[in-house]
């Protein structure tokens, strides 16, 4: 998405200043995922039907690059964006407060089942080592009662 | 503009002041180039500011917006040039690891670039400042 200054006169430049950062943010993350994964650009415009010149054109500083567009790329490349920012990020977090004070409250005895359920009893839906141990601790405590 | 830098900081100390801060890196700027970045609009401030935060996040960055050496070279002193880029404006400098942190001295501008190819006056240009950072004062 270009921005021209132009349009904006009447607004806070703050607002220019955010939009232009965000859609860097967003051709960062693209460039990232395919570095990462090792598709090249033109890899990317076979994968999605374009030609490598539209690809190269959602990197340049006239970007229109749409958020269609932004999850077309994105699952061209075996990825599920997600937008983040401040707020979602402290809600996520006070989630994941709210769930381990409950593990505390239905467990007696927190450690000795933070101890006892090991690697071993990790839930296999959560990739975090501490996000299955919680779950184990919510499971046992559920079971000793 | 950040410009957390103490009196011991030795950007400071040469004059440079912090643009942008992260946790793998800063972003710091010299007197000269700071009176052209002060020039700026929004649109080419905004996508700097973010190009630069996230090169201080230690992202990899798209050759439309960051170039590091290529056909910029090095310096005599053996630094290397690299460059920040957004729609014709151009801001050089060096990677040094400063003050216990990885550090980008922005040292020169070109806000209004012509041509593709960078001009050969400005390279010259900026690589003297680049080699004159920090022997100065």
């Amino acid at each position: 998405m270009s921005i021209d200054s132009n349009q904006y006169q009447t607004v806070d430049e703050a607002e220019i200043e955010a939009i232009e950062g965000f859609m860097v943010d967003v051709q960062v993350y693209l460039n990232e995922i395919m570095d990462a994964k090792k598709i090249s650009r033109a890899e990317l415009a076979r994968r999605m039907g374009v030609s490598r010149a539209r690809v190269s054109q959602m990197f340049s500083d006239d970007s229109n690059l749409t958020v269609r567009q932004l999850a077309r790329a994105a699952y061209h490349l075996g990825e599920e964006p997600r937008v983040e920012s401040d707020t979602t990020r402290t809600l996520r977090d006070a989630r994941k407060v709210d769930r381990n004070k409950a593990a505390v409250k239905a467990a007696s005895n927190v450690h000795s089942l933070w101890t006892d359920v090991s690697a071993d009893n990790l839930v296999d839906t959560v990739c975090d080592e501490d996000d299955g141990r919680i779950d184990g601790i919510l499971a046992s405590a559920g079971s000793r009662r | 503009m950040a410009g957390s830098e103490t009196e011991d900081d030795e950007l400071a100390k040469q004059g440079g002041t912090v643009l942008v801060e992260g946790d793998e890196g800063r972003v710091g700027i010299t007197a000269k180039a700071l009176k052209e970045w002060n020039k700026l609009d929004a649109t080419r401030r905004g996508r700097l500011k973010r190009t630069m935060k996230e090169w201080c996040a230690g992202r990899r960055l798209h050759r439309e917006v960051y170039k590091s050496g290529g056909k910029y070279g090095k310096t005599k002193g053996g630094r290397t040039i690299a460059v920040f880029k957004a729609r014709q404006v151009r801001f050089y400098g060096f990677e040094e690891h400063m003050d216990g942190m990885r550090t980008f001295v922005i040292v020169d501008a070109d806000l209004a670039k012509k041509q593709d190819d960078a001009n050969p006056d400005t390279i010259a240009r900026l690589k003297d400042r680049a080699d004159a950072f920090g022997k100065e004062k």
